[in-house]
C-alpha cells in the first residue's frame, strides 16, 4: 500500500516537473517568436531608410555640391536630372536637388559672364576703362601693353564716328591705336563705345571705329 | 540761244543750291562739331597738367609734349603773364610747354575751368570754321622754400575747324581737323 502511495506520489511529483517544463519551454518559445519578429520588424525599417537609388543618389549630389571645378555643367546637369527622373520622395534629397540646382544656375550665370565677357569689343571696353581709371602711370602702361596685342599693329587705325545721319557720317580726325590708348590714359576721357571692329587675316584688329557717345 | 542761257542759268543755280546743301550742316552736326572743339580744349588742359606737374617723369611729359603739339596749327603762341609784371609775354607753343616742363617750382597745380565759347564757330570764305573759347587757368606753383605763388587767368583760344577727306581702308572717311591757334591772355588776377 505504502508503495503504492509512493509510486503515485512519484508520478505525480515528476508530471508536475514536465508540466513546468513544458510551460517553461511554451514561454520561452513564445518569447522568442516575439524578439525575432522584432527584429524583423526593425530590419524592415531600416532597408527603408537606406533605400539604395536615395542614398545614391544623396552621395552623387554631394559629390557635384562639393566639387571645385572639375565636373563640368553639362555633367552636373545630367546628373541632376537623371536623379529628378527617379521621382524619389526624400525631404534631404529634395534639399539637395535645390541646392544643387541653384548651384548650376549660378555656374552658368557666371559662364555667360565670361563669354561675353571675351568678346573682343567688350575687351576693347574693358581695357579702355582700365586704363582711363588706372590708379598710376605704371598700372595704365600694362594694360596698354595687353590691350596692343589685340591689334595688328600698334599704328592700327582708329576712326571716331562724332555725328552720322542717313547720308553722312562725321569723323574726328583718324589716329592710330597706340595714341588713342594713351589719348585714354592722360586724359581719362573715356566716353567713346565700340561700333565696329575690321580683323585682318591673323584675326586682330586692323581698323578699330568707335562712336562718341 | 535764249533757251541755252536759259538753261545756263538754272543749272548753275541748281548746282549752286547742291553745293550749299552739302555745306550747311545741320544743327546736330553743328553741335556735334562744337562740342568736338571744346573736347579738344579740355584734352589741352589735361595735357598742360601733365606737362607742368612735377611727378610727371621727365620721357612721359616729352610724350605729352609731343601730343599736345598736334593739337595746334603751325606757329600758334601761347601769351604767359604774371601778377608781378605788366607785360604778357607770347611764346610759340613749343617753347612755352618746355618751358612749363622746366618750371622752377618744387610742386606745380595748373587746372583750367569754366570753358566755354566766347565766340561760336562761324564759317569763312575759305570753308573753315573758326571760333573763340575762353578759359580759366589756375596756377599754383610751390618753392623749395615753400613761398607759394597763386594766380588765375583768362585765356581766350582760337579755334579752326576744317572738314577734310582721307581714305581708310578704300573708303572715303570725311572727318573735322580741330586745330588750336593762339592762346591769348585776357586778364590776370590773384
Amino acid at each position: 500500500m505504502k508503495t503504492k502511495k509512493f509510486l503515485t506520489n512519484s508520478v505525480s511529483s515528476v508530471m508536475n516537473k514536465l508540466l513546468i517544463l513544458a510551460i517553461s519551454i511554451f514561454l520561452l518559445s513564445a518569447s522568442a517568436c516575439k524578439s525575432k519578429k522584432k527584429i524583423i520588424d526593425i530590419e524592415e525599417d531600416e532597408i527603408e531608410v537606406v533605400n539604395p537609388d536615395i542614398m545614391k543618389s544623396k552621395i552623387a549630389l554631394k559629390n557635384i555640391l562639393d566639387d571645385d571645378g572639375t565636373m563640368s555643367i553639362e555633367e552636373k546637369q545630367k546628373i541632376l536630372n537623371d536623379i529628378k527622373k527617379l521621382n524619389l520622395d526624400d525631404e534631404e534629397l529634395n534639399e539637395l536637388i535645390a541646392q544643387v540646382e541653384e548651384k548650376i544656375a549660378e555656374e552658368k550665370e557666371e559662364m555667360e559672364r565670361k563669354k561675353e565677357a571675351a568678346k573682343p569689343e567688350n575687351m576693347l571696353v574693358s581695357y579702355f576703362n582700365k586704363i582711363a581709371k588706372a590708379p598710376s602711370e605704371t598700372d595704365a602702361n600694362k594694360h596698354i601693353e595687353d590691350a596692343l596685342k589685340m591689334f595688328s599693329s600698334d599704328k592700327s587705325t582708329v576712326l571716331i564716328i562724332i555725328a552720322e545721319d542717313e547720308h553722312m557720317k562725321d569723323y574726328d580726325k583718324p589716329t592710330n591705336i597706340t595714341k588713342y590708348l594713351n589719348y585714354l590714359k592722360d586724359t581719362k576721357n573715356n566716353t567713346n563705345s565700340v561700333n565696329e571692329i575690321k580683323w585682318d587675316a591673323n584675326k586682330k584688329i586692323k581698323t578699330l571705329i568707335l562712336k562718341k557717345n | 540761244m535764249k533757251t541755252i542761257k536759259i538753261l545756263l542759268v538754272l543749272s548753275v543755280f541748281i548746282f549752286s543750291t547742291n553745293m550749299s546743301a552739302q555745306d550747311d550742316l545741320s544743327p546736330e552736326r553743328k553741335a556735334a562739331v562744337d562740342s568736338l572743339a571744346l573736347e579738344k580744349v579740355r584734352d589741352l588742359s589735361k595735357y598742360i597738367s601733365i606737362i607742368g606737374d612735377k611727378e610727371t617723369a621727365w620721357s612721359e611729359a616729352n610724350r605729352v609734349i609731343e601730343r599736345t603739339l598736334e593739337l595746334f596749327m603751325e606757329g600758334s603762341e601761347m601769351g604767359v603773364s604774371s601778377l608781378y609784371r605788366k607785360k604778357v609775354n607770347y611764346y610759340p607753343i613749343k617753347e612755352y610747354l618746355e618751358r612749363l616742363m622746366r618750371l622752377n617750382y618744387q610742386k606745380v597745380n595748373i587746372t583750367w575751368f569754366n570753358i566755354q565759347y566766347v565766340s561760336d564757330l562761324v564759317k569763312q570764305p575759305d570753308g573753315r570754321y573758326v571760333g573763340v573759347i575762353t578759359i580759366y587757368q589756375k596756377f599754383e606753383g610751390i618753392t623749395k622754400e615753400g613761398l607759394k605763388y597763386v594766380d588765375t587767368t583768362k585765356k581766350d583760344i582760337t579755334v579752326y575747324v576744317e572738314r577734310k577727306q582721307t581714305q581708310i581702308d578704300g573708303i572715303p572717311i570725311g572727318f573735322w581737323d580741330v586745330l588750336l591757334g593762339d592762346i591769348r591772355v585776357k586778364e590776370t588776377t590773384k
